[in-house]
């Protein structure tokens, strides 16, 4: 219960000195202050990845992960969660199907119900998604209440031609928040026969297109990537960490397929110089990620706000 | 800022990147961001209407997982000899399998040691057991070997004490083999052979490469657990119990 309560504490601690700001705020805030029509909107973004489906929590038998997970516990907490917070986004980063007898009994179908019942908002797709070859993807598409993003896999030539989208906006309060994604290479990955005719594109560059579509003719305030490419590699190989570093305009790479543990977010510097945002949250539904974004509403001119900790100082574990 | 790691460390920090000027933002500035990881403990609280959706599947998952599909005599075991009880039921169900596909076919080296998840103990077998015992979809692939290719994984056979294999002898001397046989005749390195493995085996996995460069290579069309399944099913049905035994299909001479 202490990690627990220490995110309470914390969160409180927070929400404490946010709210003395806010104070201050309402203090000068007359119709003529300087001031005026600046708000704060808070955006929630929860996010899983590689979920493998882990209906239950890991049984009670002396491994490592025994007892933890579960979709139960993820929806409680959602939902408790959705209460409490405006402006959630929820989000998979792929890898859903496979790893119980689940899957291998109803072939994806209680996953994509239960996601659809915890209201995911939209998923990518991971390579073990394709473990039932295309056919098999298609047939449990009509329990997925929510949209699959993916736009460097080209499906024209298979049966999943249009049933997936390159990119969904969302909005929320104003805040335009666009999300697209990237899956990894099939080839030597998946078998051939369950992958069938898909093509495989360039992550970085269709990454780079969406991009800056979503940012300068969609006029997104956030560009987020549901990324199933991993976090990183030893080998030379294209990962989130380079994905990030090679693009312009993506904020935020919730990633997956390397089952990465991370304890923090990691700031990478893209080709602009600004910071593009990965993070992964391990696999199972053992950790559900949680990043919080305070914007501020603007009527007037743009202003640049410093925020509170300088970059050199974050301590990455 | 020490006070971030000990955040940090559990797992409930504020994370607070610098973003000074977030691009072609028209309306909103980003001010600053928090994280939070939630781990799913026992001390998170169930949404018990889930838990009610999910039961009738997970009763049905049991019902399909706790089928019984055939009868152990004993114990199969695995162990690091050359040869144990439940390798030679693995490769022997492979190969007999596999034959049906292409009867051609004269060995199987379905899995390594390694890959072999789980023992199965006497008594009732279980679909749950087959699981525990071949957790992967692993499809069954057939490979055309030339001689010498073959001769390559004997001698990894021979170098790693032995592996789960079938339609094939061999006695092993200083991790070198003598005396192979392959469908009971002495192993001919001039000529090709028909064989089936996995998928995972062919393409180099468990870190050996015994099977790279096969003359030619084709998917049996079914994965390597449905096929065991499909075995134990047949030998229930002509009402055959498994039978744990080893035959001395490898013998190591430590003379």
């Amino acid at each position: 219960m202490e990690e627990l309560l220490s995110i309470t504490n914390n969160r409180r601690e927070f929400l404490r000195k946010a709210g003395a700001a806010a104070g201050l705020f309402a203090l000068a805030g007359s119709p003529f202050s300087a001031l005026a029509g600046q708000e704060t909107v808070q955006l929630t973004i929860l996010h899983t990845n590689d979920v493998h489906s882990r209906i239950e929590p890991f049984p009670m038998d002396g491994s490592r992960n025994q007892g933890l997970g579960g979709v139960a516990r993820r929806s409680a907490l959602i939902n408790k969660i959705r209460e409490e917070q405006k402006n959630v986004l929820l989000l998979d980063a792929g890898d859903i199907f496979q790893g119980t007898p689940y899957f291998n009994v109803f072939g994806g179908e209680l996953e994509f119900k239960l996601m659809s019942d915890m209201q995911y908002d939209a998923s990518t797709l991971g390579n073990h998604d394709f473990d039932n070859g295309i056919a098999g993807f298609v047939k449990q598409l009509p329990h997925a209440k929510f949209p699959f993003l993916v736009s460097n896999y080209d499906f024209s030539n298979t049966d999943l031609k249009g049933k997936t989208q390159p990119y969904k906006i969302f909005k929320k309060q104003g805040i335009k928040i666009g999300v697209f994604g990237l899956g990894i290479e099939l080839q030597g990955l998946v078998d051939k026969k369950n992958y069938g005719d898909t093509v495989y594109q360039d992550p970085i560059v269709k990454g780079n297109e969406m991009a800056a579509f979503l940012k300068n003719d969609k006029h997104c305030d956030m560009v987020i990537c549901l990324s199933h490419l991993g976090y990183k590699y030893k080998e030379n190989k294209v990962s989130d960490q380079v994905l990030a570093k090679s693009t312009r305009n993506i904020d935020l790479v919730i990633g997956g397929h390397t089952h990465s543990f991370m304890k923090l977010p990691e700031d990478v510097m893209n080709l602009d110089g600004k910071m593009t945002t990965i993070n992964q949250v391990g696999f199972a539904g053992i950790n559900l990620g949680r990043l919080d974004y305070f914007f501020d509403r603007q009527t007037g001119k743009r202003k640049m706000l410093a925020s509170v900790c300088p970059v050199g100082e974050r301590i990455l574990v | 800022m020490n006070n971030y790691k000990s955040l940090a460390t559990k797992l409930s920090v504020l994370w607070i990147p610098l973003l000074l000027n977030f691009s072609c933002n028209k309306h909103f500035t980003l001010k600053n961001t928090e994280y939070k990881q939630y781990g799913m403990s026992s001390e998170v609280a169930a949404d018990s209407s889930l838990i009610r959706y999910y039961t009738p599947f997970k009763q049905k998952m049991e019902s399909e997982m706790n089928r019984v599909v055939g009868e152990a005599s004993g114990d199969l075991i695995k162990s690091s000899d050359p040869e144990t009880s439940l390798g030679n039921f693995y490769a022997d169900a492979i190969l007999a399998e596999a034959q049906k596909i292409e009867p051609a076919i004269e060995f199987s080296f379905p899995t390594t040691k390694g890959g072999i998840r789980n023992s199965i103990p006497k008594g009732a077998i279980t679909v749950s057991h087959v699981f525990e015992l071949m957790p992967f979809d692993n499809e069954m692939v057939i490979l055309k070997l030339s001689g010498t290719s073959v001769q390559k994984m004997i001698d990894y056979l021979a170098a790693s004490n032995g592996q789960p294999v079938s339609g094939i002898r061999m006695k092993v001397k200083d991790k070198k083999a003598y005396e192979v046989t392959i469908g009971g005749k002495p192993f001919d390195v001039s000529r090709n052979y028909l064989m089936v493995t996995s998928d995972y085996i062919a393409n180099n996995g468990d870190d050996q490469s015994s099977l790279a460069n096969p003359l030619e290579r084709r998917n049996a069309g079914k994965i390597i657990r449905t096929a065991l399944l499909d075995y134990i099913g047949e030998q229930t049905k002509n009402g055959k119990k498994i039978i744990p035994q080893t035959d001395g299909r490898i013998i190591i001479d430590n003379k």
